[in-house]
C-alpha cells in the first residue's frame, strides 16, 4: 500500500536473505552429497559438474537479461538446437560456421525484439512461435542426433588449462561479464525498463532500441550455449534445446530473478543451474530412483521462490520505509 | 530573456476537448502557476510539453523557435524538465542510479558506482537536502522522499524550463518550503518554472504570475500581487463562491463506538489511545510520517499491532482487511487509481465488489438487486455518470473517489477511515466531498479523517488528534481547533488553552 510510504524508518532490513537463500541451498546440497559419497569432493568431479552445467549456464544467462527487462525468451532452446545442428552438418571452415551460428542467434534476437515492439505482441507468444520455427529448421539440417563436429572445436571445449577444465574459466568469465553489464548503461537501461517501463520512457530512454539489444544479446548467449554443447558432446542434436528452455527460466528464478522484471542476476542464475545439476547426483548417491529427480527439482524451485517471497511479504508487513 | 508561447492549441480526446484554442505566454525568469479545476486542461498542457501526447492544432514556441515534441526524449532535448505527479523513478534502482539514468556521468559505457554516489552526495549538499544513502533502493523510500529525489533528478539535468506537476502534494510542510525556495532560486537563475498546485497558499507565496484555465480554455493571466484568492477561485469556477469551505457542524455528546487503547505497531506507532464517537468526524493531523498511515493501516488490519481495539465495548481482532470489513471498518486510500479501484472494470463492478454476497441469490448475482442498490448509492453520493457500465478509468478523479466511497457504503460499513482522500482533487469537487462526508456523519457513520491540509481539518472536524513522533501529541476539541494550534501540536509544542 502506498500510504505506507509516510511511515518513517531508518534503514532497510539487512542482510538480504532472499539473495543468500540459493547459495545456502547449494551449499547444503553439496554437503549432503559429499557425506553420501565422499569421492565427489574432488577436482575431477567438480570439473565434470562445471562442464555439465556450462551450456545451461549460458542459456540461463541470456534468459536472465530478458527476464530482468520484463520479457521472456522461449526461443533460446530453438537457437541452441539450430546451432548444434548447423555445426554438425555444415561442411565449411569451422570458424565460419561458428560465426554463422552466432550471427543467426543475434538475428533471431533482433527479429524477436522487432516483432514484440513493432507489432506489440507479448514476448511469450512471439518467442514461443520462434522456438517452434527454429525447432523445425533444426530438423531440416539434422533429422536425428548425430552428425560430426569439428575435432578442433571438440578438443578446445574439452581442454584443460593448468589442470582445470575450460568450463571453469568460462564460468568465471560469465561472472565478470555480469559485473560489467550490471554497471553499464546497457544494464541500467535493462533494469529500468523491467522495473517501470513508462518511467523509463519518460526519462528519455529509447525503449525500442534497448529491447532489441537485450533480445539480441540473449540470442547470442543461446548460440554460444549451442556451440559449447556441440563441442563438448562431439555431435549435434536438433532437439537438445527443448528440455533446457524451462530449465533456463527456472534456474534464473531460483537465482532471484523476478518474472515481473526489474530484479535478478546472472550469478544467481549460475547458482540456480548448479542446484538443478547437483540435485540429480544427490538423489543418485542416496539410492533414490532417477525418476524422483524432476519431482525434487520442482520442490526446490517452489521452496526457493516461496522463501524469498515470504521474506518480502514480511518486509512489506513490517512497513519498512526510509524518510 | 526567453519566452515560452502556446499558440491556439487544441487537443481532443475522442469527443472531449481537453484544450480549446488555448494561448498563453510564459517568460523566463518567472515562476508561473497554472490553476484550474481537475479537467480544466492543466495536465493536458503539461503532457503536450513533456511529450506524453501530441497536439492536434496550434504550436508551442520557445525563444521564437518552434518546438516539435512527439516523445519524452524530444521534450528533454528541448531543455524541458518535467517533475511528474506520478513520478518517473525506477523502483528497483538505487537513488544514485536513478539520478544518473540516461544522464550519464561521463562518456564511458561502464558506470562507476563510486562516481555517481559521490555526485549524488554533492547534489544533496548543493540543494540542501537531508542526506540519504545513495545506495538505497527507490521502493524503500517514503513517498515524500521519492518526490524529493524526483525533483533533484530533474533539476540535475539542468533544464531551461522546469515543470512541476503537483510536486508539493506528497511533501511535508518543511519540504514544501524547501521546494518553494528552490523554485525562486531557479527563477532568479533565469529559468522558467511552471508550477501546478491546488494549494492557493503555495501559489501566492512563490509565483509571479498565474494563468487560470477552465474547461480547456484560457481564462486569464494575473500578476499574483494584483489578485487575491477569492478572485482566483471565482476565475477557476466561473461563479462566485459563498465560502471556501462548508460550515462545520457541531454536535452534542455522542457515545463512543471505536475505542483504541495503547495501539503500537513496530517502529511506527507507540501506544496510541483515543476513541471515535458515533456520527463523529474525527480529524487526524500532524506532519507527514508521524505514524498516521500506520494507524490507519492497523485499524484496517493491514499491519500487525499490539494493544486493544474495541468496537462497541467488545474487543475485536483485526488480522486482515477481510476482518476489518466484517466489523464494518473501511479504508479509503489516497491513491484511487492503484489502491482504491480496479481501473479496467466498470463503475458497477467496482461498487459491488465487496458486497457480492448480499446481492446474490443462491450464489448467483442478481442484476436487479445490484442495480437498485447501486442507483441508490449513486444518488446519495452524487456520482456523475450516464451509465453504470462505463469503466471507472473514464471518470474524473473526484468522481472516482466517490466510487471508492460508494463501494464501502454498499458494504454497509459504518466506520470510515479516510486517508487523504482529497489529494489532487480540485476545490469544487472537494466541497462536494466535504458535504458528502458531513451527510455520512449525520446518518450515523463514524469517520476518521486524515488530511495533509490543515484548513480541511479545521473546517470539517469536530475533534482533531494531532500526531507527532509515533504518538498523539494533542487531542483538540471544537473550540480549540484552529490552524495555529494544529501547527503547534504538529511540531510537538505545548498549546496554552
Amino acid at each position: 500500500m502506498n500510504i505506507l510510504n509516510s511511515v518513517q524508518a531508518k534503514k532497510i532490513l539487512k542482510p538480504k536473505w532472499s539473495n543468500l537463500m540459493p547459495v545456502l541451498i547449494l551449499i547444503a546440497l553439496f554437503i549432503i552429497m559429499v557425506i553420501l559419497q565422499p569421492k565427489t569432493f574432488s577436482l575431477y568431479y567438480i570439473g565434470i559438474k562445471f562442464d555439465n552445467a556450462l551450456p545451461l549456464m549460458f542459456l540461463a544467462a541470456g534468459q536472465t537479461l530478458v527476464l530482468i527487462s520484463g520479457g521472456i525468451d522461449l526461443s533460446v532452446g530453438g537457437v541452441m538446437s539450430l546451432t548444434t545442428s548447423m555445426l554438425a552438418t555444415m561442411q565449411l571452415n569451422p570458424i565460419i560456421v561458428i560465426l554463422l551460428t552466432l550471427m543467426m542467434g543475434i538475428a533471431v534476437g533482433i527479429i524477436n525484439g522487432l516483432i514484440i515492439e513493432k507489432l506489440n505482441i507479448q514476448p511469450i507468444i512471439v518467442t514461443l512461435g520462434m522456438w517452434t520455427i527454429l525447432g523445425g529448421v533444426s530438423f531440416l539440417f539434422l533429422d536425428m542426433d548425430g552428425g560430426v563436429i569439428n575435432d578442433t572445436l571438440h578438443s578446445v571445449m574439452t581442454s584443460k588449462i593448468l589442470n582445470i577444465p575450460l568450463s571453469f574459466y568460462l564460468t568465471a568469465g560469465l561472472v565478470i561479464l555480469w559485473y560489467l553489464i550490471k554497471n553499464s548503461r546497457f544494464g541500467y537501461t535493462m533494469f529500468a525498463i523491467g522495473s517501470n517501463e513508462k518511467a523509463a520512457y519518460c526519462t528519455g530512454i529509447n525503449i525500442f532500441a534497448s529491447k532489441i539489444k537485450i533480445y539480441a544479446v540473449c540470442g547470442l548467449f543461446s548460440a554460444l550455449a549451442g556451440i559449447i554443447y556441440a563441442g563438448q558432446i562431439g555431435s549435434g542434436s536438433p532437439s537438445v534445446g527443448n528440455n533446457n528452455i524451462l530449465l533456463s527460466v527456472a534456474a534464473a528464478v531460483i537465482g532471484g530473478t523476478s518474472l515481473s522484471g526489474g530484479r535478478g542476476s546472472i550469478t544467481g542464475a549460475i547458482i540456480g543451474v548448479f542446484i538443478f545439476k547437483i540435485i540429480s547426483d544427490v538423489l543418485l548417491f542416496a539410492g533414490i530412483p532417477s525418476f524422483w529427480v524432476q519431482l525434487f527439482q520442482g520442490i526446490i524451485l517452489i521452496v526457493c521462490v516461496a522463501l524469498s517471497s515470504l521474506y518480502s511479504s514480511i518486509k512489506s508487513r513490517a512497513g519498512e520505509q526510509i524518510d | 530573456m526567453g519566452e515560452l508561447i502556446f499558440k491556439n492549441i487544441t487537443k481532443s480526446f475522442g469527443a472531449v476537448r481537453a484544450l480549446d484554442n488555448f494561448s498563453c505566454s510564459i517568460s523566463s525568469g518567472e515562476v508561473h502557476a497554472l490553476l484550474g479545476e481537475n479537467g480544466a486542461g492543466k495536465s493536458t498542457l503539461i503532457k503536450l510539453l513533456s511529450g506524453a501526447v501530441k497536439l492536434d492544432t496550434g504550436s508551442i514556441e520557445w525563444n521564437k523557435k518552434l518546438l516539435n515534441i512527439t516523445k519524452p526524449i524530444d521534450s528533454i532535448r528541448s531543455g524541458i524538465g518535467t517533475v511528474y505527479q506520478e513520478l518517473s523513478l525506477i523502483p528497483d534502482l538505487t537513488i544514485s542510479q536513478n539520478l544518473f539514468l540516461n544522464h550519464w556521468p561521463n562518456k564511458s559505457q561502464i558506470i562507476s558506482k563510486k562516481i555517481i554516489n559521490q555526485k549524488t552526495l554533492e547534489l544533496f549538499n548543493k540543494y540542501n537536502v537531508d542526506v540519504i544513502d545513495p545506495d538505497v533502493i527507490i521502493s524503500d523510500l517514503s513517498l515524500a522522499s521519492k518526490q524529493t529525489i524526483e525533483i533533484l533528478k530533474i533539476i540535475n539535468r539542468n533544464p531551461e524550463i522546469v515543470v512541476l506537476d503537483e510536486a508539493t502534494s506528497a511533501l511535508s510542510l518543511k519540504k514544501v518550503e524547501w521546494l518553494l525556495l528552490l523554485c525562486k532560486k531557479l527563477a532568479t537563475e533565469g529559468k522558467t518554472v511552471i508550477f501546478i498546485s491546488h494549494r492557493l497558499y503555495e501559489i501566492s507565496t512563490v509565483c509571479d504570475r498565474v494563468t487560470v484555465l477552465r474547461n480547456g480554455q484560457y481564462i486569464g493571466t494575473k500578476n499574483i500581487k494584483e489578485t487575491n484568492n477569492d478572485e482566483l477561485i471565482q476565475m477557476m469556477l466561473g461563479r462566485k463562491m459563498s465560502s471556501y469551505y462548508p460550515e462545520r457542524i457541531k454536535s452534542a455528546e455522542k457515545e463512543s463506538i471505536l475505542e483504541v487503547v495503547n495501539l503500537s505497531c513496530g517502529k511506527h506507532l507507540n501506544k496510541v489511545s483515543f476513541d471515535l464517537k458515533k456520527g463523529e468526524i474525527l480529524g487526524v493531523g500532524g506532519l507527514a510520517g508521524q505514524g498516521q498511515s500506520a494507524l490507519f493501516l492497523s485499524l484496517f488490519g493491514m499491519l500487525r499491532y499490539t494493544g486493544d481495539v474495541k468496537l462497541n465495548g467488545k474487543r475485536i481482532i483485526l488480522k486482515n482487511s477481510y476482518n476489518a470489513l466484517k466489523n464494518g471498518i473501511a479504508l479509503v486510500p489516497e491513491d484511487r487509481s492503484t489502491q482504491g479501484l480496479i481501473n479496467d472494470k466498470t463503475i458497477r463492478e467496482n461498487i459491488s465488489i465487496v458486497s457480492l454476497k448480499s446481492i446474490s441469490k443462491f450464489g448467483v448475482l442478481s442484476g436487479k438487486i445490484e442495480e437498485k442498490r447501486i442507483t441508490k448509492i449513486i444518488d446519495e453520493l452524487n456520482i456523475i455518470c450516464d451509465r453504470i457500465d462505463k469503466p471507472v478509468s473514464s471518470m474524473s478523479g473526484g468522481n472516482q473517489q466517490k466510487v471508492v466511497l460508494g463501494k464501502f457504503l454498499m458494504a454497509e460499513t459504518n466506520i470510515l477511515l479516510l486517508f487523504d482522500v482529497t489529494r489532487g482533487i480540485d476545490v469544487g469537487t472537494k466541497m462536494e466531498i466535504f458535504s458528502i462526508i458531513q451527510n455520512l456523519a449525520k446518518t450515523g457513520h463514524s469517520i476518521l479523517y486524515y488530511s495533509t491540509d490543515i484548513d480541511e481539518l479545521v473546517t470539517l472536524c469536530e475533534r482533531v488528534i494531532v500526531m507527532y513522533d509515533k504518538n498523539i501529541s494533542e487531542i483538540l476539541n471544537s473550540s480549540a481547533i484552529n490552524k495555529v494550534n494544529i501547527l503547534k501540536a504538529s511540531v510537538g509544542e505545548e498549546i496554552d488553552f
